[in-house]
């Protein structure tokens, strides 16, 4: 197949990836560095380094190594200036001097404006990538969430035991494998491995395909090309892949991480060309590209020489430096190679990619022409993962690494994620760890066999041999670009612990989060402060473990939305909407000018079916109801309605609504509309300790509730109902159930808008119906719906509060002007403590209306000011065409709250003058009302 | 007795309305009627509810529900909140008691078909009825108010949907963090469902089924997702004609 590759089309076969592809088309140059702009070649092939993230169709970031071609993709390298072949940028590698780690801390904040002259280029010149394109943005995510009884994360030979064991005994088993095949390591190993279950060792590659045929036989969710990336609490893991975002809630965890081959620290050690045993590997083994003609591998252990074999076999000229000095040349049988002994890495020499290799031997430097080198040094466990989920890890002395030492409940580790390297013993580990998460009882004889085979053999130690000054920079981080100079240089500044050279020199911090330099960070950091590796200790583990794209993170993302049973009406109204807390509401449908005169000289409807409803039933209800509120409900009649505030223990007000009565022992109680779920919690809350004889049932969404307003209210409710709405039948305050439309309908005589009115509330399957039987009926006299614009207008006119609008976390009825409300007479209510306090009147400022004398509109939020300061704020404003001014409500010290007294308020750097306004702007007398 | 005013007190024969004052015939209807017809879905009128009839043909809809997976609103469906000690409200309906979240048939009696009772927690639970049928229910359990138990006609605060089909688990293991495993048959539970409070109500039907029910204010927001989730295991929207093929009551 064919695909793009920085434009010009570049062949593959079907299982290449796209950084074994561009091997095979000798693309050595992968990427740009991060902040140097170094040329990067392929370094791991496991997805642990940031070499060679490239963009793909537009996503910015992806590991090459990872990612499976694809016929017609269009894959471009990332940070070249204006390619990554010829890189302008190139040039601040030879002032790496200026850029001393935290550069931009010390540099460039004197003069002022440096910064901002500085900055964009800092931001353009440093990082990894470009932001995806705008389409890519709105890109969906899929997410699923997993519960399997054992997960297993690692599909390699400790995984792939795990599974097949946990799958046998009989547990849902969930297997997760970040490379697109399963077999990890053994994919790309061409000698023999052996599986006690089998009667004769196995190349590696075919011991792979027979596991994987073996999960494939049994009931085994397997996903390939997905990354467990993060493990949180309460057991939850974290993957992404092809199928989006996997959320997994497992019993038991059998983490098969696998281990991570470490770098060496030697000149240039970042040069294309250089690479990790595992890449060479995986190259020959599993794509049969050869990286390099002339190859020299660097090692101390066995495992270079099985690497330096497969390249000697595929047909490159190979020399082994091994910095061991007493080396077993029995392991040179087979490997092809001549080998050199006691030679310590000092630099790697070239321009664009490795031309030759610098070690010192028997004293003496010597040079190796090459155009490849292979470290085959230290493999670590990668216990990321282990980290992240609490486990404690503890330095080995044998194995000269951190390994896991306790780990959590739940979860287990099998294979070379131990320290174990040997891929038979992993398989072993992994089918007892399998077996024993499955914690099968019929599984006992099988466990004890697996034991009885497992061998507690300690793997070999390899040392890594020290840096030596070579004269050029010795990378031990390759993300962040991050030398061992620079290293030096901190500690030598103050930051000489892991965690302050982490956070200073952002080691460990790139898209490998340490995977290929921590080991070699912690070594040498440890070298440079002269303490041991256990004292230096590593940094804390966090997700993500590899890198996710932000959008996954937000994967299938659902705002859920609250709508009125009447939303297509307001739609089909032309409405524009606005969001109330989780709600769509209509803000208006024309000029609000308009819909407040309907409201004051006709008839007009305002949806109102979000106000949260409850219903309150029992012996206990009315003193339910006194030890909710400051004031008295006892006394309140069947058929009465009363306005009320709900305040918390310190006195301060929560909510505010209306309570009427249905029947002696039965009440509609209405809260407002955001607070409706928190104050049927807060009851639920109260009434688990009070233990009343009353069942509270919050049934806001089974009612629609229209608020018919106006003059010509009565009017429009008389044609709609038999039941008489007569000043005299339903006065001001009184609740009555009647059908409306035909519909049962309980009709609450409230104003909250100041006009006569009538709050309908009918169950909300009959909204619509009700809705436009009211639209219909009125329509001679003038109806006209209104929004939230209009109520915030009308409402505004009359003084009346809305809670969290005009209240805050400190307001009390005593301010708020709702004193009469409080009933210290009372036994006890919520707050009532608070309130009768010594000096709980003695308040500092009050709520008041106000009206504009110059200026303009004050905004809501602006400041009352004296003397430059802030003593008060605007909390409501709007233009009444009423009061034909600017009109609001604000908190003002006590001492102002005096009729007509002036008020300035610094708005958006406008100075606007007020007047207290101490009466409703309309109807002060509540005539209109409770007409 | 006294109680709140239920939707269905002018429709005691569980037919529609009568004509009222201003000449309009009372018809109820789902928080997504206007979604149903965007989808090209057909009426018909079931005690006193618009529900939607089909949106393709019968057929395909009935394969829909037994080879992938069907969806469908049935909000018309009778719900009763039984909250406080509902054991005596469960041995009337079911002649029995019913752990916490299972779920048991509802027996016919008075004047009220037969349904399920979902028995959510200790003090809570749902009955689930036929379309209009819920004030007979309501009259012959709570006719009689106590202080220890109450029974709410939430019929029009809950919108409700059935999901069905070979592919149900993958349907709901992108939208609740339970393990969809324990969701068996005969089982409910209040759930978080794509990051709205829900009463998952768990069948057997010709195939495995389950009936979300969430606050009717939600209704829009909860039949979108149900589509998106739907749609991406192969499913499709059917109506009540093929329900009453399926065998959903």
């Amino acid at each position: 197949m064919t695909f793009s590759l920085d434009g010009r089309q570049v062949t593959a076969f079907a299982n290449d990836t796209i950084a074994s592809a561009m091997a095979a088309n000798d693309v050595i140059v992968t990427a740009r560095s991060f902040k140097y702009h170094r040329p990067r070649g392929l370094f791991c092939m496991t997805g642990s380094c940031a070499s060679c993230m490239v963009r793909v169709d537009g996503v910015p970031n992806v590991r090459a190594c990872q990612t499976a071609v694809r016929e017609g993709m269009i894959v471009s390298r990332q940070n070249g200036l204006p390619s990554v072949d010829f890189d302008l940028m190139r040039a601040v590698d030879r002032f790496s001097g200026f850029f001393p780690p935290g550069f931009y801390y010390k540099s460039f904040y004197r003069p002022r404006f440096m910064w901002p002259l500085v900055e964009p280029f800092i931001r353009r010149a440093a990082g990894i990538g470009e932001p995806p394109a705008e389409d890519l943005a709105r890109k969906h995510y899929d997410a699923v969430n997993l519960h399997p009884d054992v997960l297993v994360v690692g599909g390699g030979p400790a995984g792939l035991g795990a599974a097949l064991e946990a799958a046998r005994a009989g547990a849902r088993t969930t297997l997760i494998e970040s490379e697109p095949a399963l077999g990890g390591r053994l994919l790309s190993t061409g000698w023999t491995v052996r599986d006690t279950e089998s009667d004769a060792p196995e190349p590696g590659f075919l011991l792979a395909e027979r596991l994987a045929g073996e999960v494939a036989n049994e009931k085994i969710d397997v996903h390939t090309a997905t990354t467990v990336f993060g493990v949180f609490e309460h057991n939850l893991l974290a993957a992404s892949g092809p199928s989006g975002l996997l959320r997994l809630r497992p019993r038991q965890t059998v983490i098969a991480t696998g281990g991570l081959d470490q770098p060496l620290t030697f000149g240039n050690n970042d040069l294309p060309g250089v690479m990790l045993a595992g890449a060479a590997e995986r190259l020959v083994g599993l794509y049969r590209v050869l990286p390099g003609r002339v190859a020299v591998v660097l090692t101390g252990s066995e495992r270079g020489y099985q690497t330096a074999g497969m390249l000697s076999r595929a047909g490159a000229r190979v020399t082994i430096l091994d910095w061991r000095i007493d080396a077993t040349l029995g392991e040179i049988a087979g490997s092809g190679a001549s080998v050199r002994q006691g030679a310590v890495p000092v630099r790697a020499e070239g321009s664009k990619r490795v031309e030759a290799m610098v070690a010192r031997i028997g004293g003496s430097e010597q040079r190796l022409e090459c155009d490849l080198v292979v470290m085959a040094g230290q493999v670590v466990p990668a216990s990321g993962l282990l980290a992240q989920a609490g486990a404690r890890m503890q330095y080995s002395e044998s194995l000269a690494a951190f390994v896991p030492a306790e780990l959590p409940d739940g979860i287990r580790a099998a294979g070379a994620v131990t320290g174990r390297s040997d891929a038979g013993a992993s398989l072993i580990a992994g089918r007892i760890a399998g077996l024993e998460a499955a914690a099968s009882p019929k599984a006992k004889a099988r466990l004890a066999a697996l034991m009885a085979a497992w061998s507690a053999a300690v793997p070999e130690r390899v040392e890594q041999p020290a840096a030596a000054k070579s004269g050029a920079k010795t990378f031990t981080c390759l993300c962040m670009d991050v030398t061992t100079k620079e290293m030096k240089r901190s500690v030598e500044e103050g930051f000489d612990s892991i965690e302050l050279l982490k956070r200073y020199t952002t080691l460990g911090m790139g898209p490998c989060q340490g995977k290929s330099c921590l080991a070699g960070c912690v070594r040498y950091a440890a070298e440079i402060t002269g303490q041991s590796v256990p004292e230096t200790g590593v940094p804390t583990a966090r997700a993500p473990w590899m890198p996710v794209e932000l959008g996954l993170l937000a994967a299938d993302h659902a705002e859920p939305r609250k709508e009125s049973p009447l939303h297509d009406c307001h739609v089909d109204l032309g409405a524009e909407f606005l969001w109330a807390g989780e709600w769509r509401r209509p803000h208006h449908y024309r000029d609000p000018s308009e819909e407040c005169r309907a409201a004051h000289e006709r008839v007009a409807l305002i949806d109102v079916s979000t106000l949260g409803k409850l219903r309150f039933r029992g012996s206990g209800a009315v003193e339910l109801l006194e030890k909710l509120y400051p004031n008295r409900f006892g006394d309140l009649k069947v058929g009465r309605i009363r306005y009320g505030a709900m305040l918390n223990d310190q006195g301060v007000i929560l909510d505010d609504g209306t309570v009427g009565r249905l029947a002696e022992n039965e009440f509609f109680v209405t809260t407002t509309t955001s607070g409706a779920d928190a104050i049927d919690q807060w009851i639920r809350w109260w009434m688990a300790d009070w233990k009343l004889a009353v069942q509270v049932v919050n049934i806001s969404a089974a009612y629609a509730a229209i608020n018919v307003a106006g003059p010509r209210s009565r009017q429009l409710m008389a044609r709609l109902t038999d039941a008489d709405m007569s000043a005299e039948a339903v006065p001001y305050l009184k609740l009555a159930q009647a059908r409306v439309a035909g519909v049962p309908a309980i009709i609450l005589r409230i104003g909250f808008v100041g006009e006569l009115s009538y709050e309908v509330h009918v169950p909300s399957a009959y909204a619509v119906h009700v809705w436009e039987s009211m639209l219909e009926a009125g329509e001679d006299l003038g109806v006209m719906p209104f929004g939230l614009e209009t109520q915030r207008i009308l409402r505004l006119e009359k003084q009346h509060i809305i809670v969290g609008q005009d209240t805050d976390a400190l307001s009390t009825p005593y301010g708020a002007g709702l004193e009469w409300m409080v009933k210290l007479d009372k036994d006890d209510f919520l707050g009532r403590a608070a309130l009768a306090a010594e000096g709980a009147h003695d308040i500092q400022e009050k709520l008041v209306g106000f009206v504009v004398e110059s200026g303009g509109l004050p905004a809501e939020g602006a400041a009352l000011v004296r003397d430059g300061y802030p003593i008060g704020r605007v909390c409501s404003s709007r233009w009444s065409d009423t009061a034909a001014a600017f009109i609001g409500m604000a908190w003002v010290p006590v001492s102002m709250v005096e009729e007509d007294k002036r008020l300035d308020f610094r708005s958006n750097g406008t100075h606007v003058i007020g007047r207290v306004h101490l009466k409703p702007f309309y109807d002060p007398d509540g005539k209109r009302l409770r007409s | 007795m006294s109680r709140v005013l239920t939707a269905q007190d002018h429709v005691p024969d569980g037919g529609p309305g009568r004509e009222d004052g201003a000449g309009r015939d009372p018809v109820m209807r789902s928080a997504v009627h206007r979604a149903h017809a965007a989808m090209g879905g057909t009426f018909e009128l079931r005690a006193g509810w618009d529900v939607p009839s089909l949106y393709g043909t019968e057929r395909d809809e009935v394969a829909a529900l037994e080879s992938t997976l069907g969806f469908a609103d049935v909000s018309a469906r009778g719900k009763v909140h039984l909250s406080g000690a509902v054991d005596g409200f469960i041995q009337k309906l079911t002649g029995g008691a019913v752990e916490p979240l299972r779920t048991a048939p509802a027996r016919s009696g008075g004047n009220h078909p037969a349904g399920l009772v979902a028995r959510i927690a200790r003090d809570w639970a749902l009955a689930l009825v036929p379309a209009s049928t819920e004030p007979a229910l309501i009259a012959e359990l709570d006719g009689s108010p106590t202080d220890a138990a109450m029974a709410t006609d939430v019929t029009s605060a809950l919108s409700g949907f059935l999901v069905a089909g070979p592919r149900l688990e993958d349907f709901l293991a992108q939208s609740v963090t339970l393990d969809v495993a324990d969701l068996r048959s005969g089982t409910c539970a209040a759930a978080t469902w794509s990051r709205i409070p829900a009463v998952l109500v768990v069948r057997e039907l010709l195939a495995p089924a389950v009936e979300i029910y969430v606050g009717s204010d939600h209704g829009r927001y909860a039949w979108e997702t149900i589509r998106r989730l739907g749609d991406r295991v192969g499913g499709s929207p059917v109506g009540w004609r093929a329900l009453d093929t399926f065998g959903w009551t």
